[in-house]
């Protein structure tokens, strides 16, 4: 914020969405699934996906035993511990519907898109996903 | 400047009472719901062996803290215990706000209002407006600014806030931060995901506007240079705190950020002394 915006710098962004038993394809808002996080959901979202978990000088056990298993933090795929994020969210969203609703989910997915920039249009150039089925 | 114990208790009240709220209004439970892998300990924060979070991050060790800063928090609040309970709150609020931070990035709302509880649990804030004052039977004399300090130091606090927060932008950006581009790029950014608290599509139209915006942002610039007047200038307070509260409501309805605490503390400003005098007829000597 602090450096302003600029029209010709690319961006990536993130839509959290579920896919519902009854088939439906739903947005979902984090905010109503962890209020804590208040301003500040996007940027815990950005620091999983960049894997900024694995790059602190004392790691979570189970991340060094995860970078263990990939041979060393360059060789983890983007957003590693993104599918235990929508696993709690998911958990999470379907705890507050009834154990009988269509709403609930058979899975949640977050769908990253990119603005390319340069002018006001075109915001919605997709990435790449990541899915947790239940 | 309020400079008896009167509006130094009303201000602990305020403080304390907004973390309270902010509390009670908070699902520990689904926060402790996330998991502990992904967190990234800042500050002091590093210190603590991932032992304890693996302790706290779960369901139930964030409802046993949330439960102890309900307790303490509603005893700093009300004034019981003055003394300890609003120190064992500083502590608390700051480990809780170190596992925000620990989540996501270093959220500017909060901190004014945190760096306020590390005031107060340093003053004699208890002394009036509280159980703690009602209870004892001698009335405690301290000179003046024993209060009136304290109410300076965050008032300068806030101002602080908003100054460096407009050298910062002009020492990174410089000039450019005046662009036509910079508040319609910023704002759109900041609208086109679900991850946002509100979901206001206003920065939309931004683009079509775009050649007047350097004139709000320098205006907005100024502003926040010009703040810490409010402190010092009774005559221009009320409009320096009337823009800064159109400002925040134009942030959510722009940029779907906005600044609650932030908001909440502009009750520092008020002569709080003068106004229980003039409005409920109570001196303060009563309280």
């Amino acid at each position: 914020m602090m450096t302003g915006g600029n029209l010709e710098r690319g961006r990536t962004y993130c839509i959290l969405r579920g896919e519902t038993l009854s088939g439906e394809t739903i947005e979902i808002r984090p905010i109503k699934l962890t209020n804590a996080l208040y301003s500040r959901t996007w940027t815990m979202v950005n620091a999983t996906i960049a894997n900024e978990s694995f790059r602190l000088s004392s790691l979570h056990p189970d991340n060094e035993e995860l970078v263990r298993r990939y041979g060393g933090v360059e060789n983890l795929p983007p957003g590693v511990r993104v599918p235990d994020l929508l696993q709690a969210w998911g958990d999470l969203y379907n705890q507050q519907q009834p154990p009988s609703s269509p709403l609930r989910l058979k899975a949640i997915r977050l769908d990253m898109y990119r603005w390319e920039g340069g002018r006001y249009s075109d915001y919605d150039k997709f990435v790449q996903s990541w899915r947790k089925e239940f | 400047m309020p400079s008896n114990s009167i509006a130094l208790g009303i201000v602990r009240s305020i403080v304390h009472g907004t973390f309270l709220v902010s509390t009670i209004a908070t699902s520990f439970a689904a926060l402790g719901s996330l998991p502990p892998t992904i967190l990234r300990p800042t500050g002091v924060m590093k210190l603590l062996p991932w032992s304890f979070y693996d302790q706290l991050q779960n369901p139930s060790g964030m409802m046993i803290l949330k439960a102890a800063m309900i307790v303490s928090l509603l005893f700093s609040t009300v004034g019981f215990l003055t003394v300890v309970s609003t120190k064992t709150s500083l502590l608390l609020v700051l480990l809780y706000q170190g596992l925000l931070r620990s989540f996501g990035h270093f959220n500017h709302d909060e901190m004014l209002a945190v760096y306020c509880l590390a005031v107060l649990a340093f003053t004699p804030c208890g002394d009036a407006v509280s159980i703690d004052s009602r209870l004892s039977q001698t009335k405690k004399e301290r000179p003046f600014f024993a209060y009136a300090y304290p109410i300076l130091l965050m008032q300068l606090l806030m101002a602080w806030s908003y100054f460096s927060s407009a050298l910062i932008k002009l020492r990174v950006a410089g000039l450019s931060y005046l662009s036509s581009d910079n508040l319609p790029a910023l704002a759109i950014l900041h609208s086109l995901d679900n991850l946002h608290d509100t979901d206001f599509r206003l920065a939309f139209k931004l683009p079509a506007i775009k050649s007047y915006l350097p004139l709000a942002v320098g205006f907005i610039l100024v502003w926040e240079l010009v703040f810490p007047l409010a402190i010092f200038w009774r005559r221009i307070r009320w409009w320096i705190l009337g823009v800064g509260i159109a400002f925040h409501i134009s942030t959510l309805l722009l940029m779907n950020i906005f600044f609650p605490h932030h908001l909440v503390l502009y009750l520092i400003f008020v002569n709080w002394d003068h106004s229980t005098e003039k409005y409920v007829g109570v001196p303060a000597a009563t309280l």
